[in-house]
């Protein structure tokens, strides 16, 4: 018996232009947590695709447990034992947990096509039993939390037997308190002697959960080593190839006019009474717990939802804002999280998501002005430095920063004096990060105001000049950025109301 | 300089596109030239007839157009073959009550057609956007609904006699040659793709296909643009029966029955997807032409009209099924 539950030496694979994997090693002890990190476009997701049958590879070994295997189609690595889960789960909405378990293989009763129910329901919970998750298995699986359906998904692999589980950023859409839990289930897994291959831009969590990481950059394999023999700096030096001076550029400037003010805004079920201003010049933070209400105040300042109560000043002035259109006339802009399905027109190309929210600035007659809408288009990518090979480039194939850069192109041209910024750099990687705070250096320095959420403490106490805090749809608090800590934001996010003095 | 890049690159851009489908045209022209001449019949690539090919299929364009625009939008509309009688029997029961000048009563009914289109599309475009429903429930409804006041309109029967400068829009043919319907189809397809390439609304027509709520929160106008897009097709539908009306020579409430198919065929063997965001006006109006050679071409070889149905069924999975390949091979 090999060492390794799971060993991949020498992979490559070639695409178009291309060296997606270039010699890369990895492999998977029983029982153990391995990291895998890179920047976007370093080749994860490629291995990974290879290790789960979708995609070929060109050369190279992948042994099962001592045994080369070929991985024919993503069902044969299923029934060798190799599941994915991956951030979009493969879940069918109306059915119950126990159904998407089995789906596909449901027990039947004797050699009838019918249904054995009782069996189907026992196992179900049998196995969410031995990762201890106490779910009702007749629940449909719409009526379950984000994190609940990750549970599931994981219980569906264990039904395979699995001796590998491949995570592919499964902490993305989870809150902290979600997320401690999976990490027990994870522990769980790993007392089973069941390999996990965990992937996560995340650094804190590779220092939690990790037992080895490995690091790879350009579809290059840069090393494997025990996750307590690094430091932070360390990884991301592996990660980007160079030494990344300062993760968080900050450039504090003298605010100047106050730019909005909210008063009382309420959206019932969403958010409560809350009252802030941000001013020209600054970066405000607004964090909090996932569900806190942060992203629904944000979507009511930009119109795309109403308000029952309150009031929206903006340069001092009450206004109403009762559609994005509104507020796009007022000079808000919002970067929204999810930038797919929300931020960009993923068929259409750079020069068409760029002008979409600022088309009628071009058009002239009834016609809208191409040249004038190339330059445009040709000098925010010259400002923004967007790396895409031309104006028609259809956003989809840019990478995630990329396609950021895109939106935040978007709103400049619209000439948004207020933008927002939700979750500016999840799923994007270090290098790119470092881009996107500079650009909101120099928006601040032009005299934007940036209001910014973010789940991301070490990011928001890095950029913000303020941090507001929500607890459940409330303010919870307000941190100025010398007073700010970790700590101090986790107990106004978690309600323990606003810490007394400085000696927390 | 940059204008005359600009257009080889557009060009290489459709020929990239839409290389495949016109060379479907041209093998099809070619297969039925060969058997034609093999079966000592007239040649099949004489001017008379591909301009006959065209006036066949000037209604289907008319509707194709506008058929277009919606299915862009991530729509469907299933009420276009009622609303070719509907118009017919509106415009026709307005030419046959009314007097003299004949002139001045073909414009009225024309008119007043147009105006019921555009009040059936506006209907429609408000239970999309402002109610919610799909729009193939939503259509499917007026499909029902038009098609049953169109007979109670009519009597049950088509509404004839009608004078004969009613048969302009549909017989005429200017100069001996060009028939006047080919002349508005060609309209309409030109009118179509600048309303499509070149202005506003035909971007956020694609963007909301493409994407709606990012479109939304964009600032784009999601119900004034859809509903628009409705009153339009509906309209162009309208406008084609009218045609057919004028062909005739009769208001016929059975007209268009089912054309809403062969028109969403058409649009779909295009390259125009169903789930909106991705399509062409130069699509459609290849995807017309093919429909409308297999057609001719069957019916100038002798195939019998049940065989047709069963080749165009054949064409249209084909083009779709290549179509999936192409995407295939670029993703």
């Amino acid at each position: 018996m090999s060492e390794f539950v799971l060993e991949m030496c020498d992979v490559i694979k070639r695409f178009p232009g291309v060296l997606a994997l270039d010699c890369v090693q990895f492999n998977l002890r029983p029982g153990e947590v391995h990291c895998l990190v890179g920047e976007n476009g370093a080749g994860k997701s490629t291995l990974m695709k290879i290790l789960a049958g979708a995609q070929p590879m060109d050369s190279g070994v992948i042994r099962l447990s001592g045994q080369e295997i070929h991985i024919r189609s993503p069902h044969h690595a299923q029934q060798l034992g190799i599941s994915m889960i991956y951030q979009e789960f493969n879940l069918s909405p109306f059915l119950s947990v126990a159904e998407n378990i089995f789906l596909g293989r449901e027990p039947r009763i004797g050699g009838t096509p019918l249904i054995n129910w009782s069996r189907m329901y026992g196992d179900a919970r049998e196995i969410l039993g031995r990762i201890r998750v106490g779910l009702d298995v007749r629940t449909p699986v719409n009526e379950l939390s984000v994190a609940q359906q990750q549970m599931v998904e994981i219980g569906k692999a264990l039904s395979f037997n699995s001796k590998l589980i491949v995570m592919d950023e499964p902490s993305a859409t989870l809150t902290d308190h979600e997320l401690a839990a999976l990490f027990d289930l994870i522990r769980t897994l790993r007392g089973q002697g069941i390999g996990i291959i965990y992937i996560s831009h995340r650094l804190e969590e590779v220092f939690e959960i990790g037992d080895r990481l490995t690091v790879m950059r350009d579809g290059q394999y840069v090393g494997t080593h025990p996750v307590v023999d690094l430091n932070r700096e360390e990884i991301v030096k592996m990660m980007v190839g160079r030494e990344l001076k300062d993760e968080f550029p900050k450039e504090v400037f003298e605010p100047g006019e106050e730019r909005v003010r909210v008063e009382g805004l309420t959206r019932h079920g969403a958010f409560e009474d809350v009252s802030f201003s941000v001013r020209t010049g600054e970066i405000v933070g607004l964090t909090g717990l996932v569900g806190a209400g942060r992203t629904e105040v944000a979507r009511a300042i930009f119109g795309a939802d109403r308000i029952d109560s309150g009031q929206i000043f903006l340069d001092g002035k009450p206004v109403t804002v009762r559609s994005p259109q509104d507020a796009i006339r007022q000079g808000v802009g919002l970067l929204t999280e999810d930038r797919k399905g929300q931020g960009l027109i993923l068929g259409m190309t750079v020069r068409e998501n760029t002008t979409l929210a600022n088309l009628s600035s071009l058009v002239k007659f009834m016609f809208v002005d191409r040249r004038a809408e190339r330059t445009t288009t040709e000098k925010f990518i010259g400002e923004l430095k967007i790396k895409t090979p031309s104006i028609e480039q259809v956003v989809q194939n840019l990478s995630g920063g990329n396609q950021q850069k895109v939106i935040l192109a978007k709103w400049l041209f619209t000439e948004s004096r207020l933008l927002i910024f939700d979750e500016p750099t999840r799923g994007i990687d270090v290098g790119a990060k470092v881009e996107i705070y500079k650009l909101m250096n120099d928006l601040a320095r032009r005299g934007d105001a940036i209001l910014m959420i973010s789940s991301e403490l070490p990011e928001a106490l890095g950029m913000c000049d303020r941090i507001l805090v929500m607890h459940e749809g409330r303010l919870a608090g307000e941190l100025q950025r010398e007073e700010a800590t970790q700590e101090r934001i986790m107990h106004l996010a978690t309600g323990q109301g606003m810490p007394a003095g400085a000696g927390v | 300089m940059s204008a005359s890049t600009e257009a080889r690159r557009s060009l290489q851009q459709f020929l990239r596109t839409y290389g495949v489908l016109i060379l479907a045209v041209v093998i099809e022209c070619a297969i039925f030239e060969i058997i034609a001449r093999r079966q000592g019949v007239r040649s099949f690539l004489s001017a008379s007839s591909l301009v006959n090919i065209l006036n066949q299929s000037a209604i289907y364009g008319v509707l194709a157009v506008g058929m277009t625009f919606v299915i862009l939008t991530g729509g469907i509309d299933l009420s276009v073959g009622s609303l070719i009688a509907f118009g017919g029997v509106i415009s026709a029961l307005v030419v046959h009550h009314g007097g003299e000048p004949v002139w001045m009563w073909i414009v009225i009914g024309g008119g007043v057609a147009l105006l019921a289109g555009a009040a059936a599309g506006g209907l429609t475009g408000l239970l999309v956007t402002h109610a919610s429903v799909p729009p193939f429930i939503a259509t499917l409804a007026l499909m029902s609904s038009l098609r049953g006041l169109s007979y109670i309109l009519a009597g049950g029967r088509p509404i004839a006699p009608l004078p004969d400068a009613y048969t302009f829009l549909g017989r005429h043919r200017i100069g001996g040659l060009v028939p006047v319907g080919v002349l508005v189809m060609l309209s309409v397809f030109v009118l179509g793709a600048v309303l499509l390439n070149a202005t506003r609304f035909g971007r956020h027509v694609r963007a909301i296909g493409g994407n709606e709520e990012g479109a939304r929160l964009s600032g784009v106008p999601i119900a004034r643009t859809k509903w628009a897009v409705y009153c339009m097709c509906s309209m162009l539908a309208v406008l084609g029966g009218l045609i057919l009306s004028s062909k005739l020579g009769s208001g016929d409430p059975k007209a268009g029955l089912g054309d809403e198919l062969g028109v969403i065929a058409a649009v779909v063997v295009g390259g125009t997807s169903l789930s909106g965001g991705r399509g062409t006006i130069g699509g459609t109006f290849v995807g017309l032409l093919i429909v409308s050679v297999l057609n001719s071409g069957l019916n100038w070889i002798g195939v019998e009209s049940f065989g047709q149905q069963v080749i165009l069924g054949v064409v249209i999975l084909g083009a779709v099924l290549l179509d999936r390949f192409k995407m295939h091979e670029r993703g």
